[in-house]
C-alpha cells in the first residue's frame, strides 16, 4: 500500500461515480415525468373546534349571497338556475358552513359525487389521500389573495405561493378539508364521476399461490429502522456512534452480540441507550431487542447468526435510534440530547446549537455559545443555583409576545429566544418550558456522582 | 407554466418558485447542476448503478414534494444534497454491503494492475460501514467543507474530522486484508 492512498482513493471514487450519460439522461428525463406535486398538508383539521366559531362569525359577518334564503339550515338550493361553479348555488348548504373563511372570498363551489373524484376536477391538486372516500363532497376554491384563517400552531409562519389558492374540501358527513397553495390550473366541472371500485380482483392480478403458504419473514429483516416509532417520522441513527464501530466479533447468542456493543458504546459522548433493551422478536436466526420510551419504540438492535463466522456466530447486523431527544431522560453527562434543524430540514451545526445532557436528567443548551440550562425536578430543589442564573425554569412557561423565533426545531420543540437573552423557550404543541441562562455562561456542577 | 426557463439567467428563487407552482422544467434547472455529483454518490454510498439510480430518483421526488418546506430559495443546492445524502444512506442500507463487482474495468492489458488495485480498493470501500462510505465520498469525491459535511452528518466538525481520520485507518486496514486475500 502506498503512502498516497489518500490519492488513490480520490482516484477510484472519481472512477466508480463513473460517467454514465445514460443514467443521467434517463433521469434528467424522470424530472420531467415527475408526479403533481403534493397539495400542502391539511393544517386545520386540528382546529375544528375553532373552525365552527370563525365560521360563525364569518357568517355574522359576511355579506349574505344575493341568492340565499333565510336560514342557513336549509337543504341545498338546486344548481339548475346556478351557473357551474356558482357558490350561491350552495349558500344554504351546511358542508358550506364548515369551511373556516369568509364566503365572501368564495370564487366557486361545486358539487362531486365522490370525494375520491377530486383529482377528475382539480388534475394538479396533488395527492391527498384524506380525500379517498366514496362519500359526497362540496369543493370550495377561495378567490387569490384570501388569507388564511388564523391557526394556533407555533412553527414557522407559512409563506403562500403566488398564483395558488386555498381550497375547502368537506366531504358529506365528514369534517373539512382546508388546502393551501393548491394549484387549480386545469380546474374542470364537467367531470363524468368515477364507479365504484372493482368488487373482485381484476382478471390482470396473479392468481393466489397453491400450495403451502411459505411463513413471510418478519419485518424487522428489511432493516431496524422498520420498527422505530420516532415522533418526528425518521430515524436518526445513534449520534456519535455507528455500528462498524464495535460489535465486529462475532458472538456465541444473540444477546451477547447485543451486550457486547452496548459494552461499547461510549457512554460518554453517545446519546444511544445502553440499557433497557429487551426481546421483541426472535426467529431461528435472529433476534431483535428494542427500547421504548412514553411507549414508542425509540432504538432497535438486530442480531443475526452468521454462519460465516463459524456454527452459533452471532453478530450485530442493524441498529437504528430515534433522535436523541426522544430516547428519554436517561442519557449519559455530555450527550447530544437533541438535534436541531432549521426550517430547511437541514442540521444546524453544534457549534451554533448544542443540546446535551447533564446530570440529574439535566439539559444544556448553548446557542451562539451562550448556555441555558433546564431542569426538570425545577423549583426549591432544583439542581440549578438560581443566583447564578438569569431566569427561573419553569415547566409550563408563558411565551413572551416579543420572544424571538430562532425556526429551529428538534422533535416537535420550537426554540425561542427570550429579547433580553435572559431565557430559552422550547415551545411543543400548548406546552412551553423556560430554559433559563447562566451568567456567564459557564456552569461548573458539583453534585454530580 | 413552464415559462420559467425563457428567462436568460432566472435567479434560484424564481427557479424555485416556478418549481413550487409545478413547473417541472424550472425543477429539471434546480437539480441539474448536481444530478452527476448526485449520481457519482450514490452511486458510490449504494454501490451499483440501479441502486443509484433509485437513489437519485427518490431525492427527486423527495425535494419535489418537498419545496415547500425550503425556507431560503438560494439554498437550495445544499438542501438537495440534503435529500441526496439521506436517499444514498438509505440505499446502502437497503443493500447492506453487496456491491457489483467491476470486473469490466480490469483491462487485459497494461491496466491489469490497476484495475485489481480498484478492485481491491472496492471490496475494502465496501467493508465499511454506510455511514462511514459517505463521510469518505462527502469528503473526498464531492470535496465538502467540514462544515458542511457535518451539518449533512448532524454531528460536530471536530467529529467529522476524527472520523474521517478513522475511517481511512478502517479503510486501510480492509485494503490489506483484500491484499492478503
Amino acid at each position: 500500500m502506498s503512502d498516497d492512498f489518500e490519492d488513490q482513493l480520490k482516484r477510484w471514487l472519481r472512477h466508480r461515480a463513473g460517467d454514465d450519460r445514460a443514467a443521467l439522461q434517463s433521469l434528467a428525463g424522470n424530472v420531467a415525468a415527475l408526479p403533481p406535486r403534493r397539495a400542502r398538508p391539511n393544517r386545520l383539521v386540528p382546529l375544528a373546534a375553532g373552525i365552527a366559531v370563525l365560521v360563525g362569525v364569518a357568517w355574522l359577518l359576511g355579506p349574505r349571497l344575493a341568492t340565499v334564503t333565510n336560514t342557513t339550515t336549509a337543504p341545498p338550493t338546486s344548481a339548475a338556475s346556478f351557473r357551474p361553479g356558482d357558490p350561491a348555488a350552495f349558500a344554504g348548504d351546511p358542508r358550506l358552513g364548515q369551511c373556516p373563511l369568509l364566503r365572501d372570498d368564495i370564487e366557486t363551489a361545486f358539487e362531486m359525487a365522490h370525494a375520491r373524484d377530486y383529482k377528475l376536477y382539480l388534475p394538479n391538486m396533488g395527492t391527498s389521500p384524506e380525500l379517498d372516500v366514496d362519500a359526497s363532497a362540496l369543493a370550495v376554491i377561495y378567490r387569490v389573495g384570501t388569507p388564511e384563517p388564523p391557526t394556533t400552531g407555533v412553527g414557522p409562519a407559512s409563506t403562500r405561493i403566488p398564483g395558488t389558492r386555498i381550497v375547502c374540501v368537506v366531504p358529506t358527513g365528514q369534517p373539512p378539508n382546508v388546502y393551501v397553495d393548491v394549484d387549480i390550473t386545469g380546474l374542470t366541472l364537467d367531470v363524468v364521476p368515477s364507479s365504484p371500485g372493482p368488487a373482485t380482483p381484476l382478471a390482470s392480478e396473479p392468481p393466489p399461490p397453491s400450495g403451502p403458504t411459505p411463513t413471510p419473514a418478519p419485518a424487522w429483516y428489511a432493516g431496524a429502522e422498520v420498527l422505530l416509532e420516532c415522533q418526528d417520522g425518521q430515524g436518526y441513527f445513534g449520534y456519535g456512534w455507528q455500528p462498524g464501530d464495535v460489535g465486529t466479533s462475532p458472538m456465541s447468542s444473540g444477546q451477547r452480540a447485543l451486550a457486547n456493543l452496548l459494552d461499547r458504546v461510549d457512554a460518554t459522548t453517545s446519546s444511544f441507550p445502553t440499557t433497557g433493551f429487551r426481546l421483541a422478536d426472535s426467529t431461528a436466526d435472529g433476534e431483535v431487542y428494542t427500547y421504548t420510551d412514553a411507549g414508542a419504540v425509540r432504538a432497535v438492535v438486530i442480531t443475526r447468526a452468521d454462519a460465516a463466522d463459524g456454527p452459533g456466530s452471532w453478530r450485530v447486523t442493524g441498529v437504528a435510534a430515534c433522535e436523541p431527544g426522544e430516547l428519554g431522560p436517561d442519557l449519559p453527562v455530555g450527550a447530544v440530547a437533541g438535534i436541531w434543524r432549521d426550517p430547511t430540514g437541514a442540521i444546524v451545526p453544534s457549534d451554533v446549537v448544542s443540546e446535551t445532557a447533564d446530570c440529574y436528567h439535566d439539559r444544556m443548551l448553548r446557542i451562539d455559545g451562550r448556555l441555558f440550562v433546564w431542569d426538570p425536578s425545577f423549583g426549591p430543589n432544583q439542581s440549578y443555583d438560581a443566583t447564578q442564573l438569569d431566569a427561573t425554569i419553569a415547566a409550563d412557561a408563558q411565551l413572551p409576545r416579543d420572544a424571538v423565533d430562532t425556526h429551529y426545531e428538534s422533535s416537535g420543540r420550537y426554540l425561542f429566544l427570550a429579547r433580553d437573552g435572559s431565557a430559552a423557550y422550547l415551545v411543543r404543541g400548548d406546552r412551553t418550558e423556560r430554559w433559563a441562562h447562566v451568567k456567564g455562561d459557564d456552569y461548573q456542577r458539583t453534585d454530580c456522582n | 407554466m413552464e415559462a420559467a426557463l425563457e428567462q436568460s439567467t432566472p435567479s434560484l428563487t424564481s427557479l424555485v418558485d416556478a418549481a413550487r407552482r409545478g413547473d417541472r422544467a424550472a425543477f429539471g434547472a434546480l437539480v441539474e447542476p448536481d444530478l452527476a455529483a448526485a449520481f457519482g454518490t450514490a452511486r458510490i454510498v449504494a454501490g451499483s448503478q440501479a441502486d443509484a439510480s433509485d437513489a437519485v430518483q427518490e431525492a427527486l421526488l423527495s425535494a419535489w414534494q418537498g419545496l415547500d418546506s425550503l425556507r431560503d430559495p438560494e439554498r437550495f443546492r445544499p438542501w438537495f444534497r440534503q435529500h441526496v445524502v439521506r436517499a444514498a444512506l438509505k440505499a446502502a442500507k437497503r443493500r447492506g454491503r453487496v456491491v457489483e463487482l467491476d470486473l469490466a474495468a480490469a483491462s487485459p492489458d497494461g491496466e491489469l494492475d490497476r484495475a485489481l488495485d480498484r478492485r481491491t480498493l472496492a471490496r475494502a470501500f465496501d467493508r465499511l460501514d454506510a455511514r462511514d462510505r459517505l463521510l469518505l465520498t462527502l469528503h473526498h469525491f464531492w470535496e465538502l467543507p467540514v462544515a458542511e459535511t457535518a451539518a449533512h452528518l448532524g454531528i460536530p466538525e471536530g467529529t467529522v474530522k476524527s472520523r474521517v481520520h478513522y475511517a481511512m485507518d478502517r479503510l486501510r486496514a480492509a485494503f490489506e486484508a483484500e491484499e492478503r486475500r
